[in-house]
């Protein structure tokens, strides 16, 4: 996202809250490695079933 | 090596859907980023109450039916949707302690039901586990898988039967949607983004599950 610096200070909430920051990189991180650790399990479980 | 349009597909549409919600949609003023776990909360929660909805549908038909291939979709449909019922236990504290000012309520009907929704289909995969006949596990596991769905409504209407720290529905209440057009686009792209992705999981699983009961049918033909 672009962002401008115009001098004047954030509205109140952006960018000021680095500890809510820090939990909506974890919930993204922990959700999507959940997904991607699933589709390596079913990938992993169908090559075993079928041998190779 | 063979591309699957479906996975491919839901993939894609997954990580265009992270990379609007992140960097094109707005910060919400009070909650700032916190919020934008919204995104992949709330799907994740549509798409574990859908895939419940259908375990309960197969299930019902295989027990008119008897047809397998019903109970190998439900088989399915309920590991799918345990795992999205688990990213909605992990992200939903995560936003609820920047906003709620705690991870967990043990009073919020909405927090505990979601989790007994979980509890219950982790009995059906462990209860298929432990029935070695395909006949039976297919029976008990169909009963099983029928009334853990019940649960579904009651979590949906929970917000407005009891005091809970949930908010009443924004987007899907009766009258027009209160959220600012750009967030709701983008939540609209994430269910259906979410919806794909838990079909190419569910097309995955289901096929592993007609490969592994080919094999066993093979093993024991072959014993």
């Amino acid at each position: 996202m672009t962002m401008l610096s115009s001098g004047m200070p954030p509205p109140r909430g952006l960018n000021t809250m680095p500890e809510t920051s820090a939990y909506f990189h974890a919930a993204y991180t922990i959700a999507l490695g959940i997904y991607v650790a699933y589709a390596l399990s079913l990938y992993v479980r169908l090559q075993r079933v079928r041998g190779k | 090596m063979r591309i699957s349009w479906l996975p491919t597909l839901a993939g894609a549409a997954v990580i265009a859907t992270v990379i609007r919600a992140v960097f094109f949609t707005p910060l919400e003023a009070r909650q700032g980023a916190a919020q934008k776990i919204f995104y992949i909360h709330v799907p994740a929660a549509w798409v574990a109450f859908l895939a419940f909805f259908l375990v309960a549908i197969a299930s019902g038909v295989y027990l008119w039916l008897r047809d397998p291939r019903l109970d190998r979709f439900a088989e399915s449909s309920a590991e799918v949707g345990v795992v999205f019922t688990t990213v909605v236990l992990i992200t939903g504290p995560l936003w609820a302690k920047p906003i709620w000012g705690t991870f967990w309520a043990w009073w919020d009907v909405r927090l505990v039901s979601t989790l007994f929704l979980w509890f219950i289909y982790v009995s059906y995969i462990v209860l298929r586990g432990a029935i070695e006949s395909p006949e039976l596990r297919a029976r008990y596991s169909a009963v099983l898988g029928i009334l853990g769905a019940l649960l579904i409504p009651f979590i949906h209407l929970s917000v407005y039967l009891f005091a809970t720290m949930h908010p009443m529905p924004i987007v899907g209440k009766p009258s027009a949607p209160s959220l600012p057009i750009e967030m709701l686009i983008t939540l609209m792209i994430s269910l259906v983004s979410f919806t794909l992705l838990y079909f190419a999981f569910v097309r995955a699983r289901y096929d592993y599950a007609v490969e592994r009961d080919a094999a066993a049918a093979r093993t024991e033909h072959d014993a």
